[in-house]
């Protein structure tokens, strides 16, 4: 079993490289990559909505350093001020914005990965819109560095929007909350975050956040709207960032299903704590160490890997959900 | 030793045993109508078109192909632009075209389920009554099928705002070389997260190289309630360009954003009469859709814009029919081209947004060099050009000099940061631009991943890289009128 060389020198690709071979010659992996060479925001082309970065750019330095032009890169996950834009990348990071904005698979236009053998690739591109050759970018996004070393990022870009808004309320789990969201789909609203979460001491309900962004006069519509709807108690995404600071990812069971599925699904969870990503299906709870452990990875996925790092020198696939 | 005949008879008689006689086509004039893609410059008889009518039958039909040593190609309806179905010497091509059905469709959840030759069109009008629509649109989308969008990975005018095809697939059944069947990404039972690597997203846009594609499901999207489509009329294409550029810096992202110069006006108006002004320089298609509270207001500042940038006139598309016959026009702009030239070449490139003033001289000035009419209609938003080089296909000097100017203009998409393919892809048309586009090692990196699917290049070989066929200066054997 190789065990972890932790890089603790600041490297350039071509010392990074040598310390692949290192690695390889001594039959260990590579252990964390020491990123602190491409910290920078490389270009941003506010015409063109799109901005190149280091990997290793604090995430949100990177945010703020778009906002100063009135732009951002629309994924709001819950992180550590450490938390990189390779850790958001290779860990597919999201937050309460997914059903509006998608995820980063949705905004990555390319990148520049350094592969187990120490060369360094050039997937995708600087434009928007790109079909030349394989999509290898997809490959690396989500693939926790299993395949390959990501060193740079050229993202697509969106506007700050002019208002954000944020409603809250109660509502019984079960067939209430399936009736709620009916009733939110035949709205013909279009919220960028609607999730649920778990109440400490109380079973049987969740508390439902709804978020609208977008020109003032729209969000003032939809958020009039949804207030019509029981949605009157003002909130924000704490919920979120409380959940994510008590529990590492690691440690969080993630359920994906259909979001037909969802109210039956929450009725039969422990009581709290969760959350959840009503519009697109997903339940993050603490998981048991039962459930923590990762769920073995398909053929074509091993075949993949074995391709890309022969020798083990990166870290394992992902898992499967 | 059986000759190549004997072998192709015996080739035909076992995939008439899987599929029926009917639906195996060898005599050279069932094959002709599959000699090309829309990519009408280079042909190649295919050596059988089977037309299976199950996953289970592509299956057993990649088996044959593989006991009798013979590549195979899918293929949808044909419409590809760059040579991605071009049948290669000995290959059967499996065409998808029985394989058409809608098999669910899942308004809760957003979701349909369709075979891989079902009609793009079919399913937004299979999911209108819900009050749905599947999002990517390209011009073809009355022809061209869901698994060809996702063997190119196919966008068209209203990627600006609702992304392209990967942006809309949560999975696909897929049989692969070794004929084996495979689920990548979610099944319909499934959420729309799978964890594990993006196989799924690795194979959209493999233009047919990895497997065949026998059923997809797709997500839906909310029919916008509300739209205002409007046109602006421009002295010349760099107003209208400067006008793409304010309107994204005013923070307003449309549906769509489509430019159309004059040359591409004329064809148009003269086939279709919507009234288009036969002299205005540019004209820019702009729609914003959306819920109808804040729509006058983007649409106010749209028009303004247009008119700072010194649009002569603003009109709007007052009804749906109105907005319906001005998509038209721009959808079948190709289709106008004949009354322009007896053939044309197609073009596809991308460069940044911020670079399209400087395109567009460019490939005036190209016109200008090669002495040939080079009309343009594109996706202005995204940056993504369509020139259209005119030629005539009888004069071996019109032809050598489309093609060079072809390359002329994707070298300098390349030189301005872009791409040599937006939408159509590589196929065979480009092969020999990907070692401009891309580094060795990158390169390398692709064929790594073509070989965890197809390790012995039997599936749509010869295509996207450059071969010994492909890798030098293009002289077409055969052309027809487009």
């Amino acid at each position: 079993m190789p065990t972890s060389t932790p890089i603790t020198h600041a490297s350039g690709t071509q010392v990074l490289a040598q310390a692949l071979e290192t690695a390889r010659q001594s039959g260990r992996s590579l252990g964390p990559p020491d990123l602190r060479g491409v910290t920078d925001l490389i270009e941003h082309i506010p015409e063109d909505m799109t901005a190149t970065a280091g990997c290793g750019m604090p995430w949100n330095r990177l945010q703020s350093a778009l906002a100063s032009k009135g732009q951002w890169l629309p994924l709001n996950p819950s992180v550590s001020p450490a938390t990189t834009l390779g850790d958001v990348l290779n860990q597919d990071l999201f937050g309460p914005s997914r059903l509006g904005y998608g995820k980063a698979r949705d905004y990555v236009l390319g990148l520049k990965v350094m592969l187990a053998n120490g060369q360094v690739i050039s997937p995708g591109g600087r434009v928007v819109k790109n079909v030349a050759g394989f999509d290898l970018c997809k490959l690396f996004i989500g693939a926790a560095g299993s395949l390959g070393i990501l060193l740079e990022a050229t993202v697509k870009l969106l506007p700050i929007p002019e208002v954000e808004a944020y409603r809250a309320r109660v509502c019984p789990l079960g067939t209430p909350l399936q009736a709620l969201l009916s009733d939110l789909q035949l709205a013909r609203i279009s919220p960028c975050v609607l999730d649920a979460h778990s109440l400490p001491g109380v079973t049987g309900h969740a508390r439902v956040v709804i978020g609208f962004s977008g020109s003032r006069t729209t969000v003032d519509w939809q958020t009039h709207h949804a207030e019509h709807m029981g949605f009157t108690e003002p909130a924000d995404l704490s919920h979120d960032h409380e959940f994510w600071a008590a529990h590492p990812r690691s440690h969080v069971l993630v359920q994906s299903l259909p979001t037909s599925q969802l109210a039956s699904k929450l009725a039969q969870l422990p009581s709290h704590p969760w959350i959840c990503r009503l519009g697109n299906g997903l339940i993050y709870s603490p998981a048991s160490d039962a459930q923590a452990r990762p769920h073995q990875n398909s053929a074509l996925e091993r075949l993949t890997k074995q391709l890309y790092d022969p020798d083990n020198l990166l870290p394992p696939l992902p898992s499967r959900l | 030793m059986p000759s190549a005949h004997a072998k192709r008879a015996a080739l035909v008689d076992d995939l008439k045993r899987i599929v029926g006689t009917s639906h195996v086509l060898s005599s050279e004039s069932e094959l002709r109508v599959y000699e090309c893609d829309a990519y009408t410059l280079e042909k190649e008889l295919p050596s059988i078109v089977v037309l299976p009518d199950s996953t289970h039958q592509v299956s057993q039909i990649i088996a044959c192909c593989l006991q009798h040593e013979v590549p195979f190609i899918p293929r949808g309806a044909g419409t590809n632009l760059s040579g991605a179905v071009l049948a290669v010497p000995d290959a059967v091509v499996i065409s998808l075209a029985r394989m058409n059905r809608i098999l669910e469709v899942d308004p809760t959840n957003r979701r349909a389920l369709v075979e891989a030759g079902c009609v793009n069109v079919w399913v937004t009008n299979a999911v209108r009554r819900y009050g749905l629509l599947y999002a990517p649109d390209p011009s073809s989308q009355t022809a061209c099928t869901i698994g060809g969008n996702v063997a190119t990975n196919s966008g068209g005018p209203h990627t600006l705002k609702y992304g392209v095809t990967t942006n809309h697939v949560l999975g696909f059944e897929m049989v692969l070389p070794d004929a084996s069947v495979v689920w990548l990404g979610s099944a319909p039972s499934d959420g729309d997260d799978t964890g594990g690597l993006d196989l799924r997203g690795a194979v959209i846009g493999s233009e047919g190289m990895f497997g065949v594609v026998t059923r997809v499901l797709v997500n839906l999207v909310e029919a916008p309630p509300s739209w205002r489509t409007l046109l602006g009329v421009f002295e010349s294409v760099e107003q209208a360009s400067q006008t793409v550029s304010d309107i994204i810096a005013a923070g307003i992202i449309p549906a769509a954003l489509e430019m159309m110069d004059q040359l591409i006006t004329r064809a148009v108006e003269a086939a279709y009469h919507f009234g288009f002004p036969l002299d205005a320089g540019a004209l820019l298609i702009i729609e914003l859709d959306g819920l109808e509270a804040g729509l006058e207001d983007g649409a106010c500042v749209v028009e303004r814009l247009c008119l700072q940038n010194g649009a002569r006139e603003v009109r709007r598309a007052r009804t749906d029919g109105e907005r319906a016959e001005l998509w038209k026009c721009r959808k079948r702009a190709f289709g106008a081209i004949g009354r322009l030239s007896p053939n044309f070449l197609t073009q596809d490139g991308v460069v940044p947004r911020s670079k399209l003033p400087e395109i567009m001289r460019f490939i005036h000035a190209t016109s200008l060099k090669f002495g040939l009419r080079i009309p343009n209609v594109f996706h202005a938003g995204d940056g993504n050009i369509h020139p259209l080089i005119l030629f005539d296909e009888s004069d071996p000097k019109q032809v050598k000099n489309a093609v060079d100017a072809g390359n002329e203009i994707l070298s300098e998409c390349l030189r301005l940061g872009g791409s040599v393919s937006g939408e159509h892809g590589i196929g065979v048309e480009k092969a020999s631009f990907m070692a401009q586009q891309f580094c060795p090692a990158t390169i390398e990196a692709m064929l790594t991943l073509r070989r965890v699917f197809d390790p012995d290049r039997r599936c749509n070989p010869d295509k996207m890289f450059p071969t010994s066929k492909h890798c030098i200066d293009f002289a077409p054997r055969r052309q027809i009128p487009a």
